[in-house]
């Protein structure tokens, strides 16, 4: 099997947060089970992308929709986390403005068969500003436990180690599939699978941190 | 213009390298930080427990304190006094020379005199009258010219508030009386003072108690609040009928500001 890491060790990992969320998940919030949900969808395409690029088939096409799907489920877990009122309105309307702009990238300016390189920078940023408005929130708020009891803090460390580190990645994305050789671009994907693989360790972690 | 030579696929994995340790790094002292706040949070929580614990052992001894006073009064003085009318009465053989029946009912009048007043000495202690005809600000004068009487010390008191001390409910004019006896019994104990200035005011529409001596006044306490029992308790007294107070700390002597809404109910019973 070609690239065995980036495609089925790495996105493997996804079943370590699953796992962890079915035994606490009675135990979820609903934010937390919004998660489970990505997660879950995250495993799907994953098998699907790795099957469609085994038969020989690109699987880019997908990587657009996925992006809004992933982009909606995670503003929704936002939005479910929020406790204000401003920064849940504000997830809200990034819900109908960025699956919009996903879809005005690949009908009018990026090619659907390519990477979407403007889109996916965007939702980095989107989601960094995102994670340390929480913190910042949290820190104005009267907090009771301990940082590392918190189960939304080891998902948002995730989400931000994830996206701010992949941020550089997907913009150079379509410059480096035409300018540079194939083992090159393998091993910065297998950069970015282990990024994802700490992701979804981080997940884990938050889900055992759930209680009732 | 110079051809690019720069190894782009090196420079995305130094960025990627260097904002994943950046994103550690702020994750790091966000934890740090919480933890820290945590802790101080707790600290905190810790010495308002012991400060409380304090409080209300302060309360509790003082109240023994107060019982073994009122069971050695009962013991020497009514005690006493019942006793020496009891053998007085019992050495009695009957009715006789008429001149000694006479002097036997004059002692036996005297001491019952004695324990009247004592019983009504010991009763005015445990309950002062701070209310109706003999009010408040009488009950103080009262405590005042006691200290004067005994002559240790001169207390000079001034009451310009008459109005706002007579608003002053039950609790709040029975704990602003036992906080100002406690004041003066701890200058009469510890302060080796010659004088005392007490007054009352009214400052910003608030009833105002202002006590000072001119003694050796309170060594420093290291936590900032006040040392011994006596003020403990004072300061439980003012905590429940939510009085303002601050501890002089300047000059010599002691020194007590006590600031009183007068319009609001006072919170608990003392």
């Amino acid at each position: 099997m070609k690239y065995l890491y980036m495609s089925v060790i790495a996105p493997a990992f996804v079943l370590v947060p699953v796992s962890a969320a079915l035994i606490r998940y009675r135990a979820l919030t609903r934010a937390m089970r919004v998660l489970f949900g990505y997660l879950v969808l995250t495993a799907v395409v994953n098998a699907v992308s790795t099957l469609l690029a085994e038969n020989g088939h690109s699987n880019l096409e997908i990587f657009h929709v996925y992006t809004i799907v992933e982009s909606v489920l995670l503003l929704q877990f936002f939005y479910l986390t929020f406790r204000q009122r401003r920064p849940k309105r504000l997830t809200r309307l990034l819900m109908i403005a960025f699956p919009l702009l996903c879809c005005l990238n690949f009908i009018f300016i990026q090619s659907i068969s390519g990477f979407n390189t403007y889109t996916r920078p965007v939702e980095c940023v989107l989601f960094m500003a995102l994670c340390l408005a929480y913190w910042w929130q949290a820190g104005d708020a009267e907090t009771g436990g301990s940082w590392t009891a918190v189960p939304v803090n080891w998902v948002l460390s995730g989400l931000l180690l994830y996206f701010s580190s992949a941020f550089f990645l997907f913009i150079f994305t379509n410059f480096m599939f035409t300018q540079y050789s194939r083992a090159v671009n393998e091993t910065i994907w297998n950069i970015h699978a282990t990024l994802v693989a700490i992701m979804y360790l981080l997940f884990a972690i938050g889900f055992s941190k759930c209680n009732r | 213009m110079q051809p690019l030579t720069d190894n782009i696929p090196l420079l995305v994995v130094l960025a990627m390298t260097g904002t994943a340790l950046l994103v550690i790094c702020f994750i790091l002292l966000n934890i740090r930080q919480q933890n820290r706040l945590l802790l101080q949070k707790r600290r905190l929580q810790e010495a308002e427990i012991r400060y409380q614990k304090e409080l209300l052992h302060a309360v509790i001894a003082s109240q023994e304190q107060e019982r073994r006073r009122i069971g050695m009064d009962l013991h020497d003085e009514v005690g006493s006094a019942l006793s020496s009318l009891r053998m007085i009465l019992g050495n009695w053989s009957g009715p006789g020379d008429a001149a000694a029946t006479a002097g036997l009912q004059q002692q036996c009048k005297k001491i019952i005199d004695r324990v009247i007043t004592d019983v009504r000495n010991i009763s005015h202690n445990l309950s002062p009258l701070t209310r109706g005809v003999y009010g408040f600000s009488d009950a103080i004068e009262d405590l005042c010219d006691g200290v004067n009487q005994s002559g240790q010390l001169q207390v000079a008191l001034q009451l310009d508030a008459n109005g706002a001390l007579n608003r002053l409910d039950d609790t709040a004019a029975l704990a602003l009386y036992r906080v100002v006896a406690e004041l003066i019994n701890n200058t009469i104990k510890h302060a080796g003072a010659r004088e005392i200035s007490l007054s009352f005011f009214i400052d910003n529409e608030q009833l105002a108690i202002d006590y000072a001596d001119d003694g050796k006044g309170l060594p420093p306490a290291p936590d900032g609040r006040a040392g011994g029992m006596g003020m403990r308790n004072i300061e439980s007294r003012l905590g429940m009928i939510g009085a303002a107070y601050r501890l002089q700390d300047q000059g010599p002597g002691f020194g007590l500001q006590i600031r009183i809404n007068t319009n609001q109910p006072s919170k608990s019973t003392v």
